[in-house]
Order: C-alpha cells, then sequence, then structure tokens
C-alpha cells in the first residue's frame, strides 16, 4: 500500500510536467537599449532591393545576446532603417546572462529578429539548456523571445505539436 | 753654344712623328665624340627619355601640359553623366592627367541617387581599347550620396564607363541610422550592389515605429 501511494505521489508530480512544457516561460538576459552589432566575412548589399546578404561566420550581438549564423540577412525599411533579420543555417543563439537569468543557449534551423517590434524567434528544431546544466535539455517547434523584457516561450509548431522537457 | 748630343734635324722628325700620330687619333676620336654629343642633343630634345613617367612626380619634373581647374565631362553606360574637376592637372607623358583637390559627380537618375567624390588626389586615365575612362582618388576620400550616406577610404578606384568603383584598403561608411568598417569595397553602381568584406556593423534600430 505504501508503495502504491508513494509511486501515485511521484506520478501526480510528474503528471504537470507535459503541460508546462507545452508553453515554457523563460528568461533571456537582454538589453534592448545596447547597439545591434553585426560582423561577418562578407556582406552584399543590395541597394535597390533595400537587403543586405551576410555570410562566412556572420553574428549578430546586442549587449548579451548573441545570435550566430550561417546566414544573415537585412531588409531595411525606405529611410535606410534595418527592420527585419533573418537568420538560416546552424542559428544559435546565446544568452550571457545576468543577475536574474542564468547563461542561456537555443539553437535552431531559422531565426526572425524584427526589430521593429523587438523580438527574435527561433523556428524549426529548436533546442535549449542553461549554459553548464545538461542534465535539463527543452525542445519544441519555436522559441519567442521578447527583446525588452527578456521573457521567452517555447511552444510546439505543426510538425511538433509540443515542447518537451528531456531530464537526463 | 752648348750641343744637347741631338742633331736638329732628328729632333724635328721626333716631334713630327709625335705629332701626327696626335693628330690621327684625334681624327678617329673626335667623330665618335661628335656622334655621341649629337646623341645626347636628341635625348635632352626629346622628354620621353628624359624620365619615365610616374604618378608621382616631382614639381617640375615631366610636365607637358598643366591645366588650372581642368573639367572632365563623359557619360557612364547606364546614361548617367559624370564631371571630373580638380584645382590643377597636370599631363603626363603616357597621357594620364594627374590632378590636385579632384572632385567628381556622378548625377542620380529615377532609381540610383547621385553621388560625389572628394579626394586630396588623383588621376585620369583616357579610355583604351581595352577599357573605358578610369579614374583613382586619393588620400582622404570622400563619397556621399545624396540618399545620406558616407564612405570614407585612403584610395577609390573607378571605371568610370561601367560605374564599377573598389576600395581596397578599407573603408568606413555612415549611414542614418548605422555606420560599418569593411576591409574593402567593390560597388557596381549600375546594379547597385556593394560588395565588403570582413565587416563589422553598428545598427541603433528605429525605435520610433516599435512598440
Amino acid at each position: 500500500m505504501r508503495k502504491l501511494t508513494a509511486y501515485l505521489i511521484a506520478l501526480a508530480a510528474l503528471l504537470p510536467l507535459p503541460l508546462m512544457a507545452q508553453a515554457q516561460s523563460l528568461r533571456f538576459a537582454t538589453d534592448n537599449q545596447a547597439p545591434l552589432m553585426l560582423e561577418a566575412g562578407e556582406m552584399i548589399w543590395q541597394r535597390q532591393a533595400a537587403q543586405a546578404q551576410l555570410r562566412d561566420k556572420a553574428r549578430l550581438h546586442q549587449g548579451p545576446l548573441d545570435l550566430s549564423a550561417d546566414r544573415l540577412e537585412i531588409k531595411f525599411a525606405a529611410d535606410g532603417t534595418a527592420q527585419l533579420i533573418r537568420a538560416e543555417g546552424q542559428v544559435a543563439l546565446y544568452s550571457r546572462g545576468d543577475n536574474e537569468s542564468a547563461p542561456r543557449r537555443a539553437i535552431a534551423d531559422r531565426a526572425v529578429v524584427n526589430l521593429a517590434e523587438e523580438t527574435i524567434l527561433l523556428n524549426g528544431n529548436v533546442v535549449m539548456h542553461a549554459e553548464g546544466d545538461d542534465t535539463a535539455q527543452l525542445s519544441g517547434g519555436q522559441l519567442a523571445l521578447d527583446m525588452v523584457s527578456g521573457r521567452a516561450r517555447l511552444s510546439g509548431s505543426a510538425d511538433k505539436p509540443r515542447a518537451r522537457i528531456e531530464l537526463r | 753654344m752648348v750641343e744637347d748630343g741631338r742633331t736638329p734635324d732628328t729632333k724635328n722628325a721626333a716631334e713630327l712623328e709625335a705629332y701626327s700620330r696626335r693628330i690621327t687619333r684625334l681624327r678617329r676620336i673626335l667623330p665618335v665624340i661628335a656622334i655621341f654629343l649629337l646623341g645626347l642633343l636628341v635625348l635632352a630634345a626629346n622628354p620621353d627619355f628624359a624620365r619615365k613617367a610616374g604618378q608621382n612626380a616631382p614639381d617640375g619634373a615631366d610636365h607637358r601640359l598643366i591645366i588650372d581647374h581642368p573639367v572632365f565631362d563623359g557619360r557612364g553606360r547606364d546614361g548617367r553623366a559624370y564631371r571630373l574637376t580638380a584645382l590643377q592637372g597636370t599631363q603626363k607623358n603616357d597621357g594620364t592627367m594627374a590632378f590636385s583637390d579632384a572632385q567628381m559627380n556622378i548625377a542620380a537618375n529615377d532609381q540610383k541617387p547621385s553621388l560625389s567624390f572628394t579626394a586630396n588626389e588623383g588621376i585620369f586615365r583616357p579610355p583604351t581599347a581595352a577599357r573605358g575612362d578610369t579614374a583613382e582618388l586619393s588620400g582622404d576620400v570622400n563619397v556621399t550620396t545624396s540618399d545620406g550616406y558616407q564612405i570614407l577610404t585612403p584610395h577609390i578606384a573607378i571605371n568610370l564607363a561601367d560605374a564599377i568603383w573598389h576600395a581596397k584598403d578599407g573603408v568606413r561608411m555612415k549611414g542614418q541610422d548605422s555606420t560599418l568598417r569593411a576591409t574593402r569595397l567593390e560597388a557596381d553602381e549600375n546594379k547597385a550592389i556593394y560588395r565588403f568584406q570582413n565587416i563589422r556593423m553598428r545598427l541603433l534600430p528605429d525605435r520610433d515605429e516599435g512598440r
């Protein structure tokens, strides 16, 4: 009977995990007041198309946030202001952390940085874990990060309807 | 009277013989010297032989023609007019024109903004069979566009006919909300494509349109 009770208690404790994982709320260290810095081995600016492609070790960083990818594409508004940055190929988002949040790393197939709305959306095979903690890993279809508050939301997508927590 | 042991006849004969040898030798040498001097005169009269034309010729050397406030007008393949002006130009022996305090403008059209280049020095090369007009600007080259960009570089080579320019010694570019540094720039004005290498760009997002 005791064993059964212990088993039920353990089951009850584990039950909310999948529900929580459906929309995990997390926090990344961000600084939306810091300037955006871009680096790459090559940049091709197509002036009339109002866009620029960055290749060869393309990197974007703003304060504690660092985004790297095989390719970055910047879309400019009519007045020349950068509006959107798309990242493709081995996208990695790294946050160095601050007093409130631990350093975190997320990888994905693609990302979109919306500079007007100050959001980052990681898409496709998103895997995230806290730096130095290999025991737990979160995965899902997409990760939406608010660059103002630092709040991130991991959720499923059409091919991966649920986010997952993997305990090792 | 003291006798020196020689008879006057033999003394005169020896002197005459030596004198004759000197005359013969001079008659052989003098035409060679004359030809040599004539050759030097010909070379001195022709500046093409005096010194090979160089870009940084010192003042007073290799000047064929000095023009105050020269103006070069032309038109690129895309129909845009360009004008290159300078404080002073000096034509070199190979036909190129070196100038100081250069300024060049490429006019705008419906799709492209105008460009204005200024530089401390420059070289204009007239067209050849292999290429069209080309110009090189060096020393604090400043490029500004009518849509608000500024590019600073120590040297730019411009193919005026094709509107292609290269800055191989590094560039700094400033936009309305951005600054950029690159080690190299190749710009194709006809296609409006700019290829930068090893860039580091700083963007200031447009916060007015943000949340």
